[in-house]
């Protein structure tokens, strides 16, 4: 019997805790509205308040990221979590302005001088930088790290990103870098400028890449020095660099905590291990009403996610834009917004989110709004007939069948295609939805080209001239091998024009918008909100279109909350 | 038996050697390629990704590739990571000591839950408690113990938002800022992904005691011992559970293997800085000599496991003999 007891006693326990952690979190009263900020610079509502009392120095910011970085020199990387932590300890020469959007100096001074012909961009260095072993930094560190970068030996990734640029970094002075640009006026060379910079006197004798240093740098120039990095668990850097370009940070530290679940890196927010958290809009009212965050949402201006469905213009009937224009008339974005991103996402017409400073406006652009009986009407028109049991016949009278494909795991990838297959439909067309392994889709869709539809997104990058590659002819990232002889031409205009002045390069940029937007070789969807919850200790700085941590040495922890 | 364990340790070489072509072959068949994720960068050229797998001999028939690969492996050089650049081994070694304590720490959860829990509901059945430990055991077994993790993480982050105690880690291998090693700390985020990771072995520990000791107690030497007397506590451990504990010690080098090679999914779920974790992200990079190199580990690992477990089978049952 006593026995029995304990045993009822021990299952209400568990259960009680069960329970306690199974109901609703407690939240605090009043919970602070979150910070929606549109895609312009300039934020509609003010931040989120946080109980500061004004910036504190000292503390350690502790962030989460789904991936470890590959190593910490710049020259041989690419991937987003190495720019992280590269971020971290390494200054930049350029930045992008958060409030203007334009390419300013970090390390370099204000903006570049060009000489009469525009074959040449020069920089100035700011005079006085220091290495963190107190050796200066001077042009002959930015010279070395050209070289390196040009190496055949060295393996650099983004090569070609820099020598379509420069055919030669040299330096004049000790604070003077003079650029030879390979196209004369070419309007990107501001862009590209930011070569990555490494310490000379560290770095002449090493083998670029293999060495000690790339894991652990001992000479920094960024906002911390290196501490530690335990792979695949956390990587610091602390303590604050005093003689950092931008001024010495008020945070002591930084800690990216690598964590690859999304359902761990929520909790890990909730225990308080970590001091922000991306949560999925179906997780976003909760996480933002718990007692200590603060959420904060914003369009991105620069690397804005955005979504589409792409054609395979080999198939002749996907080659003909009727039936690409039907289609993205027979697709409903908005229902598609409301329903996978819970209404966290905006519609897209064209190859640049509005939040890019070369956007063309909305109602400049083809927008082929939801209209089914208009996209059936389109295709009837184009010899597209429905045949007695409602199935749309290509022009030899068989039915139209086509294969849309996403890869496996990606559930909003597979809700965008499961809810096109049923608009598809709707117009007669029959459509199989096809989930790939991750590598097997990549091969099908950038190396094989083998597919009627498929579901991916690209990142917004700052400057327009960055979607080239994406819309010219035969380019590595035409997937769907889209061609148009004017807006080839366009992009090569854009490029060069004279002066390269922004206003005058977006015109050029909205008819290259107008005329991929009149194509329609995507089904432009949508691009996402950014949800970040960031805990009420952490002093985050106005929100803008580059979010709230853009002048980190100005982010700092204010205080301890409810713990 | 020095005979045996030569002509054993002999055959595990064309094993090894059959499993490295079947690796190699795999990953290499398998569509895409290590750099060519990176043509997902408009910042990335076709000619970038060209000039790369020249350099990493990316480019040459896969027979040649793997001759390069298998010879390098003779002169103990397993390669570099096609991203770091940093040796396989560097690589591996680096995470191996935290995948074999959770591995040891899964096993002897195994041991000191499932042999008790076992015995227990052999030496009672059709108890209460058996019954219960029969009903737990078989939804353990059923229920997907990855995702039994990922429950038990939301739970204890909710009760801590409710309650404001922690009770236990539920991420990562040492609390962040605590300087040098702190035993307590480290075992305390041990617990949970060792707990989670040694759940199929104690269920099975478990399971197999329980039927191990029904059968030795249904022995004539059982009810001999009984008849002469001997308190049921010496009986129970000096002749049930020594012969029933034989199975279980041969299968425990297998379990072993296994749990270590399990640990690609919960070092995932916990963050445990081990192989596992490494393994999974080469695999989805397609960075093969660190794949290859963890699984070529792996396989050692399984081999010799095997190897163990039927030496030891001859060691714990005089029965046994090797010729």
């Amino acid at each position: 019997m006593r026995k029995t007891l304990t045993m009822a006693l021990g299952l209400v326990v568990i259960l009680s805790l069960v329970l306690a952690a199974c109901g609703p979190a407690p939240t605090s009263t009043p919970v602070p509205p979150p910070t929606t900020v549109p895609a312009t610079a300039v934020p509609t509502k003010p931040p989120a308040p946080t109980p500061t009392t004004g910036p504190v120095r000292g503390g350690m910011y502790i962030d989460a990221s789904f991936a470890d970085a590959v190593s910490l020199q710049p020259l041989i990387t690419n991937d987003s979590a190495s720019s992280n932590y590269q971020g971290l300890v390494w200054a930049p020469l350029t930045r992008i302005d958060p409030k203007t959007l334009d390419i300013v100096g970090v390390m370099y001074e204000g903006s570049p001088t060009f000489s009469a012909d525009g074959s040449k961009m020069t920089w100035k260095l700011r005079q006085g930088l220091k290495w963190s072993d107190g050796k200066p930094i001077t042009s002959a560190d930015i010279v070395f790290s050209w070289q390196k970068l040009i190496d055949e030996k060295v393996k650099v990734l983004v090569r070609s990103f820099y020598t379509n640029a420069y055919s030669d970094i040299k330096a004049i002075d000790d604070y003077t870098v003079e650029y030879t640009l390979k196209t004369a006026g070419y309007c990107p060379a501001v862009n590209n400028s930011a070569i990555p910079v490494l310490p000379k006197h560290i770095f002449e004798n090493l083998d670029i890449n293999q060495n000690d240093v790339n894991m652990k740098p001992t000479v920094t120039s960024g906002y911390f020095q290196f501490k530690e990095w335990t792979k695949d668990d956390h990587f610091t850097a602390s303590p604050a660099y005093a003689g950092f370009v931008r001024g010495q940070p008020l945070l002591d530290g930084y800690t990216y905590r690598i964590v690859k679940d999304n359902t761990v890196q929520t909790a890990l927010f909730k225990t308080q291990e970590v001091d922000v958290a991306y949560p999925d809009p179906v997780d976003w009212d909760e996480m933002s009403k718990l007692p200590f965050a603060n959420p904060v949402a914003y369009y991105s201006a620069v690397g804005a996610p955005w979504t589409y469905i792409g054609y395979g213009m080999r198939n002749p009937l996907l080659a003909d834009k009727v039936v690409r224009q039907a289609i993205s008339t027979a697709i409903n974005k908005q229902e598609m917004i409301d329903k996978i991103r819970l209404g966290h996402a905006k519609p897209i017409y064209s190859i640049l989110p509005s939040s890019s400073w070369a956007a063309a406006d909305v109602k400049d652009l083809p927008q082929f709004s939801f209209d089914p009986a208009k996209a059936k009407k389109m295709l009837d028109d184009a010899g597209y007939k429905l045949s007695a049991d409602g199935k749309r016949l290509d022009k030899s009278g068989k039915p139209i069948k086509l294969g849309l494909y996403f890869n496996a795991g990606n559930k909003q990838r597979e809700q965008i295609a499961v809810i096109a297959q049923q608009y598809l439909k709707d117009i007669g067309i029959e459509t199989t939805v096809e989930a790939v392994e991750w590598n097997a889709y990549l091969d099908r869709v950038m190396n094989k080209h083998d597919m009627d539809m498929y579901v991916l997104g690209w990142t917004g990058g700052g400057d327009p001239s960055s979607t080239k590659p994406l819309w010219t002819t035969g380019q590595s990232q035409n997937y769907s091998e889209y061609s148009n002889a004017e807006v080839d031409k366009l992009y090569v205009q854009a490029e060069t024009v004279p002066g390269c002045k922004q206003a005058d390069r977006k015109a050029v940029y909205v008819k290259i918008q107008q005329l991929i937007a009149e194509d329609a070789p995507y089904v432009f969807l949508y691009t996402n909100e950014n949800l970040n919850v960031y805990n009420k200790r952490v002093g985050v700085l106005p929100a803008t279109g580059l979010g709230v941590m853009y002048d980190l040495e100005k982010v700092s922890i204010t205080a301890q909350v409810t713990k | 038996m020095t005979r045996y364990l030569v002509r054993r340790l002999l055959q595990t070489i064309p094993v090894l050697f059959v499993i490295s072509i079947m690796q190699f072959g795999l990953f290499i068949s398998a569509p895409g390629g290590p750099l060519k994720a990176y043509l997902m960068d408009p910042n990335i050229s076709k000619e970038d990704v060209a000039r790369l797998e020249h350099q990493y001999g990316l480019d040459q028939p896969v027979p040649i590739q793997y001759l390069n690969w298998m010879g390098n492996i003779l002169r103990g050089d397993f390669g570099r990571s096609y991203f770091t650049h940093r040796p396989v081994m560097e690589s591996i070694f680096e995470r191996l000591p935290a995948t074999v304590e959770l591995g040891l720490a899964a096993t002897l959860i195994s041991y000191l839950i499932g042999i008790p829990l076992g015995v227990y509901a052999g030496l009672h059945r059709g108890g209460t408690i058996d019954h219960l430990i029969r009903f737990f055991t078989s939804i353990l077994n059923a229920v997907p113990h990855w995702w039994l993790g990922l429950i038990i993480i939301i739970l204890i982050a909710n009760f801590k938002v409710r309650t404001g105690i922690q009770i236990l880690p539920i991420a990562g291998i040492k609390t962040l800022g605590k300087e040098g090693f702190d035993l307590i700390d480290y075992l305390r985020h041990l617990i949970l992904p060792a707990l989670m990771l040694g759940t199929g072995g104690w269920v099975t520990f478990g399971r197999y005691m329980r039927s191990e000791t029904l059968e030795v107690l249904g022995q004539d030497y059982v009810r001999t011992a009984r008849a002469k007397g001997l308190a049921e506590r010496v009986v129970t451990f000096r002749h049930v559970l020594r012969n029933a504990l034989i199975p279980v010690v041969t299968i425990s080098a297998g379990i072993f293997v296994g749990l270590v090679s399990g640990a690609v999914i919960y070092e995932n779920i916990f963050s445990w800085p081990g192989m596992g974790r490494l393994l999974f992200d080469a695999t989805l990079k397609k960075d093969y000599p660190i794949a290859i190199g963890v699984l070529f580990i792996f396989s050692i690992l399984a081999v010799l496991g095997r190897l163990v477990s039927d030496i030891t089978y001859g060691w714990v049952d005089p029965r046994i003999r090797y010729d």
